[in-house]
């Protein structure tokens, strides 16, 4: 840019001007200028190098912060899920013994009725007895589904 | 608590039991993160020496380094990750003691029981009755029956689900994280009923027209009949040789194929009206519709040889001569000709298309567009609504299992 600037400054000159002087005081000028100008060149690019240097270490401790909260996330991630299994297993320690009684007198409910059912006779064609069979057998069910969801439910939550 | 309450409970059970499984996939997610954040700094690391213009032997020292951070960063996720399982595997056997004792005396009570359950619902299949007292049969037996079935199930499916998790604590006590044993399926259930009620060969034999209490339950529950047309599939998969590509082609479908088409058949007939309920199932009609699958050579054939005989009949010039039936009778015989040939084009096309991706050369294109043309366009249509067809029956298969874990 400066040495163009030198020689549109040269074209400007007049006519009646001494060229092989003109020529001998820019001439060193330009040189000096073209020195000036690589040594600017230089500069830029060391600026530019050191930038992304720079940027290059800022980003590695961007990264290496970004590590050290990811390792404390799942310290901490597991700390809870730890303190979750806590409360969970004391909730099924409580309940256990609850569901223990329930499970005990439901089952003696059920085989009793179970054994109702099957001492009736199932080749009797008495419209009255096959509806109050089919009666206990439902009730059965509503009973096996009663137990069933509960221990589902102590399993599960 | 009513049906659909208990259904949606069975239906938690699979995804709530995970609920120990999703932990431990998180605990995995967050290793991987860290692992990839390793990796992260290791690219810059070995970025760093192309940007700082580091010499040859500076560039090689630091591809070493950051090639180490990222294995030594795999390393440190992979321990960190054992160090979190292993923190919750005593709270998992914790678990595992409290749970246990209910669990082992409910399975006991229930295999004591199990036999009393199997003698009550073989009795309710094993009701006999004619067709004009259906209705009686239905006010007086069906309930007793649906609700033996149900005991029945549900007895037999949460025994699966005892074994299963006492399985999985036992795995945890030993300090495993799983057993490693397939969940509880309803299907293994499911088919000691149909076992107890019929055989497909039966079921669809036209001079076995007994109604039973069997019969209405394979009819009324969607999940029986799913099991049958599963079991068949699965049956079949196990004495196949070679699994074939084309769906159409494979033992499985069509062992399926050939119990639909009987009972299809049946249910034409007039005097065969034992099945009607089970006519009425949307299983059937899906399996129905699943089933026209044929192989591709006659898929072909049948549209190819239409279009060519409509062709060769409205350029035929017997038809001034001799008439239109002239006209057909001379159509016919260059028109499969013809339609056979470019059926086996066809073939070879959609081989190299299925099968070869990478050596589709320009040959394959010019074919291609070769039939498409000669076809008017209807290969490429033929192609798409066929394989279309073959992932109908695929996802069919798949429903039917969604439907026996209903």
């Amino acid at each position: 840019m400066i040495i163009n600037k030198i020689q549109m400054n040269q074209n400007q000159k007049t006519p009646t001007e001494n060229p092989d002087y003109s020529v001998l005081q820019f001439g060193g000028a330009q040189q000096a200028m073209q020195n000036v100008d690589m040594a600017l060149q230089r500069l830029h690019n060391i600026t530019a190098v050191g930038q992304d240097i720079t940027n290059k270490i800022a980003q590695t401790v961007i990264e290496v912060k970004q590590i050290q909260f990811a390792m404390q996330q799942m310290d901490s991630q597991v700390e809870i899920m730890c303190k979750e299994y806590d409360m969970r297993i004391e909730k099924y320690k409580l309940s256990a013994q609850m569901i223990q009684s329930q499970l005990t007198s439901y089952s003696g409910q059920m085989d009793q009725l179970l054994k109702t059912i099957l001492d009736m006779d199932p080749s009797n064609k008495d419209q009255d007895y096959i509806r109050s069979r089919s009666e206990l057998i439902s009730l059965l069910n509503s009973t096996s589904a009663n137990i069933s969801n509960m221990f589902m439910n102590f399993i599960i939550y | 608590m009513n049906n659909q309450q208990s259904k949606a409970l069975y239906e938690n059970f699979n995804s709530q039991l995970s609920v120990i499984e999703q932990d431990m996939a998180e605990i995995a997610q967050m290793a991987a993160t860290v692992s990839d954040k390793f990796n992260g700094l290791g690219e810059n690391i070995q970025n760093f020496a192309a940007i700082a213009g580091f010499g040859r032997k500076g560039h090689a020292a630091a591809h070493i380094i950051g090639g180490a951070v990222k294995i030594l960063g795999d390393v440190y996720a992979e321990l960190k990750k054992e160090d979190a399982l292993k923190k919750l595997l005593p709270k998992k056997v914790e678990i595992a003691e409290a749970k246990a004792g209910i669990i082992q005396n409910y399975r006991q009570l229930l295999e004591s029981q199990k036999e009393k359950y199997h003698s009550l619902l073989h009795e309710q299949i094993t009701v006999e009755f004619k067709e004009e007292n259906r209705l009686e049969y239905q006010e007086l037996y069906a309930e007793s029956a649906q609700n033996s079935y149900s005991i029945y199930v549900r007895s037999l499916y949460i025994i699966e689900i005892c074994n299963y998790m006492m399985a999985e604590f036992d795995a945890w006590k030993m300090g495993k994280h799983e057993s490693g044993l397939p969940k509880p399926d309803k299907a293994i259930v499911l088919e000691e009923v149909v076992a107890m009620i019929t055989t497909p060969e039966s079921l669809c034999d036209p001079n076995n027209t007994k109604l039973t209490g069997g019969i209405y339950l394979l009819s009324k529950n969607e999940p029986l009949f799913a099991t049958v047309l599963n079991k068949l599939h699965v049956n079949a998969i196990t004495t196949e040789n070679k699994k074939a590509k084309r769906v159409a082609d494979r033992k499985s479908f069509s062992e399926v194929k050939k119990f639909i088409r009987q009972l299809k058949k049946m249910e034409r007939s007039k005097d065969l009206t034992h099945l009607d309920w089970l006519y009425a199932l949307p299983t059937f009609h899906q399996a129905v519709k699943s089933c026209k699958l044929t192989p591709l050579f006659l898929y072909l054939l049948k549209y190819y040889s239409i279009l060519y005989f409509l062709l060769f009949l409205f350029n035929s010039s017997s038809f001034e001569q001799d008439g239109l039936i002239g006209a057909i009778s001379t159509s016919i015989i260059p028109s499969l000709a013809v339609a056979v040939v470019a059926v086996i084009f066809s073939l070879l096309i959609f081989r190299i298309y299925e099968n070869d991706e990478a050596g589709r050369g320009l040959w394959y294109y010019i074919f291609f567009l070769t039939f498409t043309v000669l076809t008017l366009g209807l290969m490429p249509i033929a192609f798409k609504r066929y394989l279309a067809k073959e992932k109908d029956y695929e996802n069919f298969l798949i429903q039917l299992k969604v439907k026996i874990n209903e």
